[in-house]
């Protein structure tokens, strides 16, 4: 037992032993020790009093008491000392927060489960116009309206980067993205804003560069080529000779006319805004079209099969879709040597609707695979110029694929072949109402 | 100024109220977008998102109407009182002039639109841009006075309008003066006067939007008031 408590009850069992004393000589125990009774609680209730008054600040110094009092006091002085001190501690360190947050170059806005604002930085309110403390609280919806943003702050996941317009400033290009605080923190994320104008700016120049330089390209191209095929179309009355090169002159002609209308579709690619989802595409009809055309460019050196939903469609940009299908279709005609396989499917998955293309050809070594997407990029840069590609074929599928929020997967083993899968969202994908007649075609081509 | 919504017992309902609020200024971003896009796709020449401008004003409409349902069952259900009430009949009347000022975002892109099909030089295209503009940047402020509850944002709005109908009147001046020149550019000169109107008629909506903004926060009509009686009243 602490010794302050020993004391004091013995002190009190002394008082009471002296009033009963006291009282058996006077006669009247009960009078006495009441009255020793009434002067320890007056005393307590003073102590009481002092405490309270120096708790709520009315007494500048603590009150200072022996025995069980006097530790209490000491106790108390103490605690709070250390409260305060801690106190000190805890806020020097949010300020020191505080102020690395403001520091950054990058906006930072911390959002609760209903996407309600809890905390922003300084950079935030530039790029953002997101004021503190008086928009704590709302919705950030409130503020950043554009229904892009919005569904992309809807969906739950980190998903990547969106490139808005600043709402202060048009001109000022803002990258956000979302990440989420913690899986346990349900639903709490943050989001972060970059200032991007310069990128976005640099990334335009080199576009228009691209588009100019094809354009510019293209005009003499076509003088060219033009003249040649005029003197092949006389090559009978001229030297026999001449007759070879000017072949060369023509073929190659004709594959740099192919490799400027493949960038020129690559600069109008990245230069467009992404489609409007509101065009249904017959798909089925589209990759019977395109599975004919692989057809004539194989010339009966390949077998062909085509398995699709006769009744699924997809939302996004017809010219697009049938560019990325003819351009994997025309890789998988070139890359499959005689009495080879080419197989088309369509399909609904469980959370995706599929378009695969695969091949029994000669597959890519798994090194490469990476990096297949990329302009001008070859896997064996003799047998692929041979065999007149442009180098861009992937490039623009991608592309493509990117524009319409699906994804590209190949998967692929030196000698056996290739599969490319493109995942669509969900979403996209639509029911079609005429479906009586793009089954007839399905069967009619298989 | 700074209010606090958060005061009813029933969470539900704040919560309600709240959303109602950010639906409301959900549309406000649609129709900013939709603005946005018909004044770069004139500056721009750009068939496509010309064409996306004339397309997507349906959609401002569906919201509208969805809002306008929520609002019917909140007052049907709650039975909202004074502030509560006010904003309601806020978000109601928001809305309407946010779908008018679609569809006039939309008229912007018709003439977009034309404006590329037939290839007219664009001498007064930037004369419409910066009415655009400005007309976008009080709309938006408009709709971020609404956020923030801010009169003194939503003063700030009034006392651009007047700019606004200046700009107005001067692009009329010159058009007036174009037609006068060389009556073959009439038929042009009207499309951009329509889209000029149309453009100041946003303004115009964007003002009311303000006005909204000052009777929910402090319960009096400013319409039709003399904008120095206005601030004086409420000061």
């Amino acid at each position: 037992m602490v010794p302050e408590w020993r004391n004091e009850i013995l002190r009190l069992v002394g008082w009471l032993l002296l009033a009963m004393l006291v009282g058996m000589m006077m006669g009247n125990i009960a009078a006495a020790l009441a009255m020793v009774l009434a002067i320890v609680l007056t005393w307590y209730l003073r102590q009481l009093y002092r405490l309270l008054r120096w708790f709520h600040g009315d007494l500048p110094i603590a009150p200072e008491a022996g025995g069980i009092w006097g530790r209490l006091f000491a106790s108390l002085v103490a605690d709070r000392r250390r409260t305060l001190e801690n106190r000190e501690r805890l806020s020097a360190i949010v300020s020191r927060f505080r102020k690395v947050t403001h520091a950054l170059p990058d906006g930072v806005v911390v959002l609760g489960n209903n996407n309600e604002i809890e905390a922003a930085n300084k950079a935030a309110t530039r790029l953002l116009g997101i004021r503190l403390p008086q928009d704590s609280g709302q919705n950030i919806g409130n503020f950043l309206r554009d229904p892009e943003i919005t569904r992309f702050l809807g969906s739950a996941e980190d998903s990547g980067n969106l490139t808005i317009r600043s709402p202060l400033n048009r001109h000022t290009r803002v990258s956000i993205r979302q990440v989420l605080i913690d899986k346990e923190d349900f639903g709490r994320k943050l989001v972060i804003a970059r200032d991007v104008t310069r990128l976005h700016q640099l990334e335009r120049v080199r576009q228009d560069f691209i588009a100019n330089v094809s354009h510019e390209l293209r005009t003499p191209l076509t003088v060219v080529a033009g003249y040649v095929e005029l003197l092949l179309s006389h090559s009978s009355t001229m030297d026999e000779s001449l007759h070879k090169p000017l072949l060369r002159i023509h073929q190659q002609s004709q594959r740099l006319a192919n490799i400027v209308d493949d960038l020129l579709k690559l600069s109008t690619l990245e230069s467009s805004e992404p489609p409007v989802f509101s065009d249904k595409v017959d798909m089925p009809k589209l990759i019977n079209a395109c599975v004919s055309q692989a057809r004539d460019l194989s010339r009966g050196r390949h077998t062909f099969s085509i398995e699709v939903d006769a009744v699924l469609g997809l939302r996004g940009n017809a010219h697009e879709l049938e560019s990325m299908l003819s351009n994997l279709l025309s890789n998988a005609v070139r890359y499959t040597p005689q009495q080879g396989r080419i197989s088309v499917s369509w399909a609904r998955q469980k959370d995706a609707v599929v378009l695969q293309v695969q091949d029994s050809g000669i597959g890519i070594p798994t090194e490469h695979l990476s990096r297949l997407t990329q302009r001008f990029y070859r896997v064996d840069p003799g047998r692929s110029r041979e065999t007149g590609g442009t180098g861009l074929g992937l490039a623009i599928v991608k592309h493509i694929l990117d524009r319409h929020g699906a994804r590209l997967q190949i998967n692929s083993k030196t000698d056996q072949g290739s599969v490319f899968i493109c995942r669509f969202r969900d979403n996209l994908a639509v029911r079609l109402e005429s479906s009586a007649c793009a089954i007839s075609e399905t069967r009619k081509s298989l | 100024m700074e209010m606090n919504i958060d005061h009813h017992i029933s969470s539900r309902f704040n919560e309600e109220l709240e959303g109602i609020r950010t639906r409301a200024l959900q549309m406000g971003g649609a129709v900013e977008k939709q603005l946005a896009n018909a004044l770069a796709a004139i500056s721009k020449g750009d068939l496509e998102l010309a064409k996306e401008v004339v397309d997507s004003d349906y959609l401002i409409n569906a919201q509208e109407v969805e809002i306008d349902e929520q609002c019917t069952k909140i007052l049907a259900i709650r039975q909202p009182a004074a502030r509560d009430l006010r904003l309601i009949i806020t978000v109601i009347k928001t809305i309407t002039d946010l779908e008018r000022m679609g569809d006039e975002a939309q008229r912007v892109g018709r003439m977009a639109k034309q404006l590329v099909e037939h290839s007219y030089p664009s001498k007064h295209f930037q004369q419409i841009r910066n009415l655009g503009d400005h007309v976008s940047r009080m709309l938006h402020d408009a709709l971020d006075a609404f956020a923030r509850t801010d009169i003194d944002a939503a003063l700030q709005v009034l006392e651009e309008d007047q700019r606004v109908d200046q700009e107005y009147e001067t692009i009329m001046r010159q058009l007036i003066t174009f037609m006068m020149e060389d009556p073959r550019s009439i038929p042009r000169s009207l499309e951009i006067m329509w889209s000029a109107r149309a453009l100041e008629r946003i303004g115009d909506r964007s003002c009311n939007i303000a006005e909204y903004v000052v009777y929910f926060v402090r319960g009096r009509d400013i319409r039709h008031t003399q904008l120095s009686d206005v601030q004086d009243g409420l000061d």
